[in-house]
């Protein structure tokens, strides 16, 4: 990990939740360039865009686009920012919809402190990441 | 000559003096009675003037100063000419305001020309009047102007003389300052320019006339007229032949000649003729071309006609100046007038030689014209015609009156068949009463629906179909709004065709003629049975809906009571009695969180379950595909039994009510099959087909009768056929008793603007 900001990957967070980007800037401020938070679906889309980011952490549940919408709309463009999903559905669907989307993680909300950080690696080299999903049943 | 003339009249009369004594005393004393007594009234009339002017002025008029005329006439009055002289002075001497002694006299200088025979007529006539002179003598042509005047001073001095029909051509230079009267003047020029005007072919010009001394003094006068024509015309002259060389000649005439008759009283043999009575006629009958004359006399017999000098006007005007004389004026103060011509023609000889009326000159007189067709019966047959069109015009009123009634008539009928056919293809009853309340109209659907005939529905029929129960509150309705003449609406039962009571919504309203009286009343029913039903049902499903939202809010409560709360309870219990007792050991303390929060994430996992069932948010978030598939394995895994979801051609994003329709739609389906069929095994298939989406779920169940299932599956196929209603879609079911079931639901999908769609990942 470089812990000089300069040269180091720069991240886009997108979450409705400010308490959400807190814990995140907490988690990441040391070893990433946190270059912009989004509220909203929109938002993200635009930060994008104008920011350019190596990494975009990205909710699914936001208001305006949703974080899949999203995906998708910034696939149709010539955005190069990994996209690592962060979310609180425990489900195979959302993964594979995530997958689909161009997404490199996708990383349960509870486990953010074990699984954001390996994720972000593994996405930057070009492989995926899932957080492993407790046993239940439906 | 005459001055001889005058010796043998005084010799003669000397002579015939002896002669005629006996003859003259009769006369003398004949006359002396008729001077005794004309003396005797003229006293008689001045003593009444004198008398009775006064007091009796209406009977003076009755007396008249008696005047004596003596006429000489030229010829005798066997002579047309002469005799319309003599008529014309009679008459207008008959009424002047004397009392005329009138005497006439005649030389016949025509048969008895001879100087001998004149002479004695002419002693005859001094004789005759020497003793008994008459006050004025009117000398009727030359002859007796020439004699008069010759005796004038001998035997007549004093007496005026007034001359008529003389020719212009007389010496005018006569002394005497007691002559006056008028001449005849020809005018033969005039009549040849008539005649060329109605023959205008005309070449040559034959003059007709005799030898006698008139006649030669016509022609004189002719010839003078003529003398300006005779560088274009031909003229001939046939005047000095006997009669049948005349005729003979007269009759192998050129085309293109005219016969200008002068006059004729002698031929070249000494033979005598009257010319308008003899010669004349056997001048027009054997001449070959048409005669015209100049004397008024010779026209209507034949004769074309021409401009004529007028006899009977010479006598009029000499009678005229005669009044005049008598009345103080004195014959020298009197100009000698000028008699002009007037244009006379013969309408059967324009006839005869096809000449035309219309180029007769100016104020012609046409003689023997026969009246046309239109001039004699012009009244009767304008009266005719007038008739005709006054008919015509009532017959044209009348037709137009009756097509006027016959279009009403139609008019109504059509209006009739009109109302008959709408009333009877109407999709409703409609009736008719009179002001009487009676029943007088139903339509065919009312019949249909009856099943009784109109005989038995008119007047009180009808009521018998309605049902007991409703018979008086119909019949109360009914009279009182008839009575009050307000509309009104009453349900009630009626027995149908079939036996079974239906209910019927019977609308009336009173019916008012155009002058505002009362007509009656029209009304019309419906059958409102179904509707009933189906408010009964709605109310129905009102309930059950009230019901399951219940049940839905008791399920949900005790799920976040019973289970989620106490789970959180349970955590509470779990955080508390860690922080009270501490684990010294790091690795048990992890334990004990990591098993605090795994249980969090249960409760967090439990409520998305719950939200999950309330609203998908994979349906929201991952597409409807997703969603279904999703939802199919879910409840597959919860019920032990298998569902087989496929989908197809789903590619374009699905509008957000028909993906939730269809999303619900399955939902409701599987559970209810699954829940009812018995199967194991479910089919559900999705798939897009020519703009519609179409979801199928299958089952080989037990099946279920599909009508009884709206009922008896209680929300579930009626709450999902609203939601399908809702997008316009269909809901099929297809099964029977023991044959599985199958339901299709079909649902446009047409992007409209503005509508929120929802992607279909993995494939968009």
């Amino acid at each position: 990990m470089k812990q000089n900001k300069v040269g180091c990957p720069r991240v886009l967070l997108a979450d409705d939740l400010p308490e959400v980007h807190e814990k995140l800037i907490q988690l990441l401020r040391h070893d990433f360039d946190i270059v912009g938070s989004a509220h909203d679906g929109e938002q993200a889309i635009e930060a994008a865009k104008t920011l350019n980011p190596d990494l975009l952490i990205l909710d699914i549940s936001m208001p305006l686009l949703n974080g899949i919408q999203v995906a998708s709309r910034l696939r149709e463009t010539n955005c190069k920012a990994k996209v690592i999903f962060l979310t609180i559905h425990e489900d195979q669907d959302y993964v594979e919809a995530a997958f689909s989307m161009g997404a490199l993680g996708c990383v349960l909300k509870p486990r953010f402190t074990t699984d954001l950080i390996p994720a972000i690696e593994e996405a930057l080299r070009g492989r995926r990441f899932t957080s492993e999903f407790p046993a239940r049943s439906v | 000559m005459i001055d001889c003339m005058k010796r043998q009249l005084t010799e003669q009369v000397d002579h015939n003096l002896a002669m005629t004594k006996v003859r003259q005393k009769r006369w003398l004393i004949q006359r002396c009675r008729q001077q005794f007594r004309s003396r005797i009234l003229e006293k008689l009339t001045v003593v009444s003037l004198t008398c009775c002017l006064s007091w009796l002025p209406g009977i003076a008029a009755s007396f008249k100063p008696v005047r004596r005329v003596l006429v000489l006439y030229e010829a005798s009055l066997s002579y047309p000419a002469v005799a319309n002289v003599d008529r014309a002075i009679r008459d207008t001497l008959g009424k002047s305001p004397y009392q005329i002694e009138f005497y006439s006299e005649t030389l016949d200088a025509v048969m008895l020309p001879d100087e001998r025979s004149q002479l004695e007529l002419g002693q005859e006539y001094v004789r005759k009047y020497r003793d008994h002179k008459p006050d004025l003598i009117i000398a009727e042509g030359a002859t007796s102007l020439t004699y008069i005047v010759h005796a004038h001073d001998k035997f007549f001095s004093g007496i005026p003389i007034v001359f008529c029909a003389v020719e212009e051509h007389f010496d005018r230079t006569m002394p005497g300052s007691y002559v006056t009267g008028t001449w005849m003047a020809f005018d033969a020029a005039k009549t040849l320019e008539a005649a060329l005007q109605l023959a205008p072919s005309t070449r040559h010009v034959v003059v007709v006339g005799g030898v006698g001394k008139y006649d030669r003094m016509v022609e004189a006068s002719v010839k003078e007229s003529f003398g300006s024509y005779e560088s274009r015309l031909e003229f001939t002259y046939l005047v000095d032949l006997d009669m049948s060389s005349l005729l003979e000649r007269l009759s192998r005439l050129p085309s293109n000649t005219i016969i200008v008759f002068t006059d004729f009283s002698k031929d070249s043999t000494g033979t005598l003729f009257v010319g308008a009575t003899q010669s004349l006629p056997m001048v027009i009958n054997a001449a070959n071309a048409p005669v015209f004359v100049l004397s008024d006399t010779f026209v209507g017999g034949g004769a074309v006609g021409g401009s004529v000098v007028s006899w009977a006007s010479q006598g009029r005007v000499a009678a005229e100046t005669a009044i005049r004389i008598f009345k103080g004026e004195r014959p020298q103060d009197i100009p000698v007038l000028r008699e002009g011509t007037k244009y006379m023609f013969d309408w059967r000889a324009l006839q005869h030689w096809g000449m035309n009326e219309k180029n007769l000159p100016p104020g012609s007189i046409l003689l023997n014209r026969q009246p046309t067709v239109w001039e004699l019966y012009k009244w009767f047959i304008i009266g005719g015609i007038s008739l005709i069109i006054l008919q015509a015009l009532l017959i044209s009123g009348l037709l137009w009156q009756r097509a006027r009634r016959r279009k009403a008539e139609t008019e109504v009928r059509e209006s009739e068949r009109r109302f008959r056919l709408v009333a009877n293809t109407a999709p409703v009853m409609i009736w008719m009463s009179g002001t009487d309340k009676l029943c007088s109209y139903v339509n065919r659907p009312w019949l249909d629906f009856t099943g009784r005939g109109l005989a038995g529905e008119l007047e009180n029929g009808w009521l018998e179909s309605v049902h007991p129960e409703d018979l008086t509150a119909c019949l109360d309705t009914y009279k009182q709004a008839f009575d009050r003449r307000e509309p009104f609406t009453m349900q009630y039962r009626v027995r149908r065709h079939d036996g079974d009571y239906r209910w019927v919504l019977n609308r009336g309203v009173p019916r008012f003629n155009d002058d505002h009286s009362f007509a009656g009343y029209t009304g019309s029913c419906v059958d409102i049975t179904d509707r009933k039903l189906a408010e009964e049902a709605l109310s129905t499903v009102s309930r059950r809906l009230i019901d399951a939202q219940e049940q839905e809010r008791t399920r949900i409560a005790r799920e976040l009571h019973d289970d989620i709360n106490q789970r959180i309870a349970m955590i509470g219990m779990e955080a508390d009695e860690l922080q009270q007792n501490l684990p010294e050991s790091a690795i048990e303390l992890r334990n004990r969180t990591d098993e605090l929060q795994s249980h969090l994430s249960e409760v967090g996992i439990e409520i998305q379950a719950i939200s999950h069932r309330l609203h998908s948010s994979k349906l929201e978030y991952l597409g409807l595909v997703t969603a279904c598939k999703s939802f199919c394995n879910e409840i597959a895994e919860h019920n032990g039994v298998a569902v087989e979801f496929t989908n197809e051609n789903i590619l374009q994003p699905v509008p957000k009510d028909v993906s939730l329709c269809i999303f619900r739609v399955l939902q409701e389906s599987l559970t209810n099959a699954i829940k009812h069929s018995g199967a194991q095994r479910f089919e559900v298939d999705l798939r897009a087909i020519a703009g519609e989406m179409q979801l199928t779920v299958r089952d080989d169940g037990i099946g279920f009768d599909a009508a009884a299932g709206m009922v008896s599956r209680g929300l579930g196929l009626i709450s999902m056929r609203e939601r399908i209603s809702l997008v316009k879609g269909v809901l099929l079911i297809a099964s029977q008793p023991g044959g599985g079931a199958e339901i299709i639901a079909r649902v446009p999908v047409i992007a409209k603007a503005g509508t929120q769609a929802v992607s279909e990942l993995g494939v968009a």
